[in-house]
């Protein structure tokens, strides 16, 4: 029951953004008008299957794989390093017809990860703070290399998820804040060494200060908003996807659906977004096994929070960063890994429901 | 390894503390989790509110991205064309380019910026309002606006030379006004700015009409400001037509005359308007010193702008009798056959000393009227009455607007009759304490030319649109009869005693035969009159079936100054020029003793019935006799009343050549 509802969500959003997908990029590429919702339908199907086959593997499977799924993507990610290409960027591995992204899959193993070392080390007595930066500092390491493709939104993310797992798995409140402090000084240093993320971080205070240049996107995007209004434009009539809003299929999808849709349109996604979180968060109250409470905590924390950060990102209260909004914006391994991400959650459910 | 990960809080084993350590645990662990769940929606709840000032509260926003945005501008479709009555075009949309530069880029390079600077000088831009140019911390600036092709080439050929992207320089296609006929036509047909907008004459006034739509075009910019053009979607749709009533023929030729008679008479300026006046569809319309419409920049400011025939109020002086003495006859308070004492030009009335060019003793209304005296024309309308005159000028439409579709219409003075002394009522008489457009006095006048009716003027025929339908229409509109058919004949015999007789002889239209007024206003400068004026003829032409009235003004012409020997020329040479290309002569042929000229369109008939003797068949050079071809006509002697007559040329009569079974008259201004 309670994970039907997760899975109709997951399902929703994805609609949504299939149709947004198409609305967007049809205009744009009118030489193959489908092909960006072909190759997210693509993805949809991938993700979904993956999905229902996640839900029948046995958790503990996963707890006891984990540190070898790690391996894979933190590999896999060294090698974007080296062979990875993007726009100025090293995020992919190209293989003929198709390219991945490893770092939105550590946004999945991670949770698995964490959560298991931590309650290894538990056992052992107290998280004390050496045991506390211990977890965190593996953490860290693992999801270093996304810093350096540079991704710096995912690495951030990546952090947030390692340091919300210790806040589940009951770290001190004051460890967490002593780490998070020279984290904060690590991220603002890492902002200043490369400039145009440094300037990425300043418009978001004030993006009037370059409306052509750095505070262009932001701005577009609030005025998407300012022109949907309550009621929208109507599907289709929306006029910021073509020319202004870049990425608008992607990072700034949700922009697009509130020219669209206004805020109706936005209301709607974000009650499906905290049917995740209530179900999610409420399902890990209940749960007796340590475990499968935290892992459940993470990866409600991992759908839904990157969520947010993308909504808070689109209305100018968080820095450009290059999250995606999970399940509705473009991109294959953004869906698969948010199907993956659903697909744990629903089975860690679904199990200890039954205890 | 060994995997133990079952919860050992229920392990029997532990000790009692442990156990109760462990739950405080578990509580700590579900408050944590229920904390993300409040964290979550604080979250959303900050977000919706922001999403809420944005779609909601934010207009500042739309307002300023607009203001601060570039990456939009406005492309509009072709400005519809405007057409004198038959057809030629008067003013239409040519193709022209419009550069755009991307300061940002270009002063980046030095090349680029030799070149920019290169292209400049051909285009004429000067170098310090380029350097303002470049200056800007902008990614769209326009170089200039409306060039033409041959500019355009050099431009590209030159940007394509120095290696500038399609983010550097680039052009659109807009529209430039055109106006074939320049000066000729500026006042009626107006202008426009080089955003396309209608700032005067029809342009102004239909400017709604003519306009074409609007479509804007994005610039698409990449994250470091390049620009690309998009091409627009669509053709923006062009306006509508605009069929005017003007003759287009008529309208160069009054143009031609005027100037060429400001120029000897070394006047001020000049206006004229001409009208069918049984319609009242503006046939001409010139007020001089003109201007070049085409070129907006080289008027802007300037006072030529003035359309004088309708903007332009002013005293009228003695063509304003006709009105003094038709309102009289109608009246009845006079009539034809008075006899009237004119003081010897000279009279003292209260508090005024009216004076007459010149002076009559005893006269009769015909000679009054003719000979143009005021002090006469003061004693008619005394005799008049204030109440009685000044409904007349009321009924012909004097001070108030004439509602002629053209912007700023002046609509002159006329003081209510309650406020006039008995001196107001006396200098009225002779066109003074009243003030009109020229577009009124020939409104009102036209009701001697179409039987007692006050017509509407209008310019604008019909508005068509780009497929072809007719989207409105003006037709011609008539008061209530103001004057008898009695009235009008003796005015119209009047009027024609003063081109055959009186002040007006040059104003003589061979063959068609005219009548009118003249008028000699002086000007009030400071409050006072001085010896400067305005020198006026108002007529109508043909005498029997007036097809055109036309009111001609000169502005303080130095040379000569009397109405008659200033103004009356112009109206005789363009009328006859008018009619004689609209009205063909056909043939003149006779009926036992009377010569009956028969004219094409109007079925035209005129009648001669009072042979002169003063042409013999021996006189072969009439020229010094200043003949006009209507006394020639009516001099033909019975004997040779079968006999064929052709005209050459116009004017009066200089030649006759007769043969046989012909008379040939040959006529020279």
């Amino acid at each position: 029951m309670k994970s039907s509802l997760i899975i109709l969500s997951v399902l929703f959003l994805t609609f949504i953004g299939l149709i947004f997908i198409l609305n967007i990029t049809y205009i744009r590429n009118p030489a193959d008008p489908y092909i960006y919702v072909k190759k997210q339908a693509i993805g949809v199907l991938v993700g979904l299957s993956l999905m229902f086959l996640s839900t029948q593997i046995k958790i503990e499977l996963i707890r006891k794989i984990s540190p070898i799924l790690v391996l894979i993507v933190f590999v896999s990610l060294i090698l974007t390093l080296f062979i990875g290409k993007g726009p100025g960027v090293k995020r992919w591995i190209t293989f003929p017809g198709f390219s991945i992204q490893p770092s939105e899959f550590l946004k999945v193993v991670l949770p698995v990860f964490l959560a298991n070392i931590a309650l290894k080390i538990k056992q052992d007595g107290e998280l004390d703070f050496s045991k506390t930066i211990t977890v965190f500092l593996i953490g860290a390491i693992v999801s270093f290399p996304i810093a350096l493709q540079p991704d710096f939104g995912n690495f951030a993310f990546c952090i947030l998820i390692t340091l919300f797992t210790l806040f589940i798995v009951g770290a001190k409140i004051r460890y967490l804040l002593l780490i998070s402090s020279p984290t904060i000084a690590g991220l603002i240093f890492l902002a200043i060494i490369s400039p145009y993320r440094l300037k990425r971080l300043l418009v978001f205070l004030d993006p009037w200060k370059d409306p052509q240049g750095s505070g262009y996107q932001i701005i577009q995007s609030m005025i998407s908003y300012s022109s949907g209004g309550i009621t929208g434009k109507g599907i289709g009539d929306g006029i910021q996807k073509l020319f202004f809003l870049p990425s608008s299929h992607t990072d700034f999808i949700i922009s697009v659906i509130a020219e669209e849709l206004g805020v109706i349109g936005i209301i709607t996604i974000i009650t499906a977004l905290s049917v995740i979180t209530i179900v999610g968060f409420t399902s890990a109250l209940k749960m007796k096994d340590e475990f499968a409470r935290s892992l459940a905590a993470s990866l409600t924390f991992c759908i839904t929070f990157q969520a947010l950060f993308n909504l808070l990102v689109t209305v100018g209260l968080v820095p450009t960063k290059g999250l995606t909004f999970p399940f509705v914006s473009y991109g294959g391994s953004s869906v698969i890994a948010s199907f993956l991400c659903a697909g744990l959650l629903v089975s860690v459910i679904s199990k200890n429901q039954n205890n | 390894m060994k995997y133990d990960w079952s919860d050992n809080r229920y392990t029997k084993t532990k000790e009692r503390k442990n156990v109760k350590k462990v739950k405080q645990r578990k509580d700590f662990g579900k408050i944590r989790i229920f904390l993300s769940i409040v964290f979550f929606f604080l979250i959303v709840s900050l977000y919706l509110w922001r999403v809420l000032e944005l779609s909601v509260f934010s207009k500042e926003l739309r307002d300023k991205a607009r203001e601060q945005s570039q990456s939009v501008i406005t492309i509009k479709g072709r400005r519809g064309e405007i057409l004198s009555r038959d057809g030629q075009i008067i003013a239409k949309d040519i193709p022209s380019y419009s550069v755009w530069f991307n300061p940002k880029a270009v002063k980046k390079d030095k090349d680029k910026t030799y070149a920019l600077y290169k292209i400049a000088k051909r285009l004429n831009i000067n170098q310090k309002e380029l350097r303002s140019k470049l200056e800007k911390d902008l990614y769209f600036v326009w170089l200039k606006r409306k060039i033409s092709e041959e500019e355009l080439k050099f431009v590209l050929s030159t940007s394509r030379e120095y290696g500038f992207t399609r983010s550097d320089i680039g052009y659109i296609k807009e529209w430039k006004r055109f106006y074939p006929y320049g000066e000729a036509i500026a006042h009626i047909v107006g202008f426009t700015n080089i955003d396309s907008q209608g700032l005067a004459g029809i342009e102004l006034y239909f400017d709604e009409f003519l306009k074409g739509g609007e479509i804007k075009v994005s610039l698409l910019k990449d994250a470091l400001g390049n620009i690309i053009m998009s091409s627009p979607p669509q053709e923006p749709t062009p306006g509508n037509k605009i069929e005017t009533t003007i003759d287009l023929e008529l309208q160069l030729n009054l143009y031609k005359e005027l100037k060429s008679q400001v120029e000897k008479m070394r006047a001020k300026g000049a206006f004229a308007v001409a009208m069918d006046p049984k319609t009242g569809e503006i046939l001409a319309a010139v007020s001089l010193p003109s201007f070049d419409p085409s070129n907006y920049s080289s008027f802007s400011g300037s006072r030529n702008i003035n359309a004088q025939f309708y903007q332009s109020v002013f005293e009228p002086g003695s063509v304003f009798k006709i009105f003094t003495i038709a309102s009289a006859l109608e009246e009845k308070v006079v009539s034809e056959n008075d006899n009237f004492f004119c003081h010897n030009g000279k009279w003292t009335f209260k508090t005024v000393t009216i004076e007459d060019v010149k002076p009559l003793g005893y006269a009769t209304l015909n000679e009054v009227f003719a000979k143009s005296s005021n002090i006469c024309s003061a004693q008619i309308s005394l005799l008049l009455g204030k109440e009685k005159f000044y409904k007349y000028l009321v009924r012909l439409g004097f001070g108030k607007k004439t509602g002629v579709e053209l912007p700023g219409e002046e609509k002159g003075i006329l003081h209510e009759y309650k406020k006039w002394y008995d001196v107001d009522l006396a200098i009225i008489g002779f066109g003074y304490f009243i003030s009109v457009n020229a577009l009124q006095m020939l409104r009102a006048f036209s009701v001697f030319a179409n039987g007692g009716y006050l017509v509407k003027p209008y310019v604008m025929r019909r508005i068509i649109s780009p497929y072809g339908e007719v989207i409105r229409q003006n037709n011609p509109e008539f008061s209530d009869r103001i004057f008898s058919q009695e009235t009008i004949v003796k005015m119209k015999n009047l009027m024609r005693d003063v081109v055959a007789y009186g002040t007006g002889r040059l104003a003589e239209v061979p063959v068609f035969l005219s009548g009118g007024k003249t008028g000699t206003a002086r000007k009030m400068k400071g409050g006072k009159y001085v010896r400067e004026y305005y020198s006026n003829f108002i007529g109508f032409s043909p005498f029997e079936d007036p097809k055109i009235v036309l009111f001609v003004v000169f502005d303080e012409p130095e040379e000569k100054y009397y109405g008659g020997e200033v103004a009356a020329p112009v109206f005789s040479k363009v009328v006859e020029s008018y009619l004689s290309s609209n009205y063909s002569f056909v043939s003149i042929s006779s009926e036992g003793q009377n010569y009956s000229a028969q004219v094409s369109e109007s079925g035209f008939h005129r009648q001669y019935v009072k042979p002169v003797s003063s042409y013999s068949s021996d006189s072969t050079n009439s020229s010094e006799l200043r003949l006009t071809l209507s006394e020639f006509l009516e001099s033909i002697p019975e004997e040779k009343s079968n006999k064929s007559i052709t005209i050459k040329g116009h004017g009066f009569v200089k030649e006759v050549r007769e043969t046989e079974t012909e008379i040939v008259v040959i006529l020279s201004p």
